[in-house]
């Protein structure tokens, strides 16, 4: 074996291929090692790699069990934190998660699955401690701008008019901050699951335009860099919607539309922004499944490279769709009644400040 | 017709290799050296690389510009690394300098793999890399990745 040591760039090509378990062990290797995989260039550099490949992790619980973090193989995992009754995921973005664990809706904490590190948040200063009558919509982004991650957060105090405040979370600061911009007073977040998505750099919320129902829902857009809002088209549905939701495919802005109860049809949009650019990925029938008052759909991931497609059924099944042929090829129902899906990504991102590890 | 022009690439220890111009053209570096160098480049030197490594990096672009398509590529690239790791680490580095990115992919992506089933002792040993950590700081990053069992 030759004595010349690696040049740094081959050496950082080799690392960067490597899992994050790997990684970490390399840590342990020298001091050199260490400080080239804990530098914010190299874990650029791997996160960019591992962009192809997103990693699945579930939730799952019920009256019988409490709640586990499994792996797709069934195998329970442990987390660096105790796990309450419902946690909620609120957005996972370059390999960071936000969690809801409890004690209520509000507490919130940002964890990495692969490093194992996690994070409090700490209580936002702009709601009373012990006020349960608010309602907030979270999510978790990423400014590209300021190079932070942020959760944005939604609350409206029942007590007082119809009125959405956004505060928004940065990571780097450790601080909620109140934006100045504020949410139209006739705009009421539609519950979708988990909450809101993060595409393109903004989070977007499905709104109810009271007191004008009969307009349909919006798709309206929190842009973190610009701190402002915008709204997104939608594709043209079809009659009888009993309902719409968001979601997100691989960096893509999904909408589902349920018409006629039982029907589920996934869009896409491939460019952002574009009208044009949406496209029917999947529709689907459920009759047979006992869903009420109608299912919630949720695309999750691509699967046989590209040609299928993994959706979440409300939390409790998971079906396999065949993108070409256009049909379910197969359907599984989770051992407990929670199956919360969720995709991250793995990185070595690190929870600056006040960093816990188990 | 088109008369095939050949260039000589000497290595590091004097060694010289006649291939057509289309296959040296593979590295990025030479075709580099050639666009940059006067018209009567046609030796060029590669200091960085030993004739024996030299002479596998040529066979590597030899079968990639003159049988891009063909059904067996990827199994002559699977082969190619079934190398020592001594001779699959100078390929990396040789693909390196010489800018040729699908030799650096597959080696790189080859010696990866080796690292993931290594102990942090075998990496060093196989890597050459001093342990300068003191037995302290080795306890506590132990103690750090003892769970790395779970994931």
């Amino acid at each position: 074996m030759s004595d010349v040591p690696f040049p740094a760039g081959v050496l950082e090509d080799i690392l960067s291929r490597l899992p994050v378990k790997s990684l970490l062990q390399c840590r342990s290797v020298s001091k050199s090692l260490r400080a080239l995989i804990d530098s914010p260039y190299f874990v650029n550099l791997h996160m960019q790699k591992s962009m192809e490949t997103n990693k699945i992790l579930y939730f799952s619980g019920d009256a019988r069990f409490p709640v586990t973090l499994r792996n797709p193989s069934g195998v329970t995992l442990e987390t660096p934190f105790e796990l309450t009754d419902y946690p909620l995921v609120l957005g996972s973005c370059h390999g960071l998660v936000c969690l809801s664990n409890g004690p209520d809706e509000r507490s919130i904490l940002l964890w990495n699955p692969s490093t194992r590190k996690y994070k409090l948040i700490p209580r936002s200063i702009y709601e009373p401690l012990d006020d349960l009558d608010i309602i907030t919509f979270d999510q978790l982004g990423y400014d590209h701008v300021t190079d932070d991650y942020k959760v944005v957060r939604l609350s409206h105090f029942t007590s007082e008019s119809m009125v959405f405040r956004v505060v928004v979370y940065s990571l780097k600061l450790d601080t909620w901050q109140s934006v100045e911009q504020d949410f139209p007073s006739t705009f009421f977040p539609v519950n979708c699951y988990g909450q809101g998505v993060f595409v393109n750099g903004a989070v977007h919320w499905l709104v109810n335009q009271i007191p004008f129902p009969d307009k349909g829902n919006l798709i309206y857009a929190f842009d973190l860099a610009t701190q402002s809002f915008h709204t997104v088209p939608q594709p043209k549905y079809p009659n009888n919607i009993t309902a719409t939701d968001l979601g997100i495919l691989e960096g893509r802005l999904c909408v589902i539309c349920i018409h006629e109860v039982y029907n589920a049809d996934i869009w896409v949009m491939g460019e952002y922004g574009v009208k044009e650019s949406w496209s029917k990925l999947a529709a689907l029938t459920m009759r047979d499944m006992t869903t009420w008052p109608y299912p919630t759909v949720r695309p999750l991931i691509y699967t046989k490279k590209g040609r299928d497609v993994l959706l979440e059924v409300d939390g409790q099944w998971l079906i396999d769709y065949d993108l070409q042929e256009k049909r379910t090829i197969e359907m599984w129902k989770g051992d407990t009644s929670l199956l919360s899906m969720f995709v991250y990504q793995e990185t070595l991102v690190p929870l600056v400040r006040n960093e816990l590890v188990a | 017709m088109t008369s095939s022009k050949t260039i000589v690439l000497r290595s590091s220890d004097g060694a010289t290799f006649e291939v057509d111009e289309a296959v040296a053209l593979h590295s990025l570096m030479i075709k580099h050296r050639i666009e940059t160098g006067g018209a009567d480049s046609t030796t060029i030197d590669v200091p960085e690389v030993t004739g024996n490594t030299l002479s596998k990096v040529i066979e590597y672009c030899k079968k990639h510009v003159e049988a891009p398509n063909s059904d067996d590529l990827k199994s002559f690239d699977t082969d190619f690394v079934k190398v020592d790791q001594a001779v699959l680490c100078h390929l990396a580095k040789a693909s390196y300098y010489m800018n040729i990115k699908g030799l650096l992919d597959l080696s790189s992506k080859t010696i990866a793999d080796m690292f993931k089933g290594k102990t942090v002792e075998q990496i060093r040993e196989t890597f050459h890399i001093k342990n300068d950590f003191t037995p302290e700081e080795e306890e506590e990053l132990r103690k750090e990745n003892s769970w790395n069992l779970f994931v």
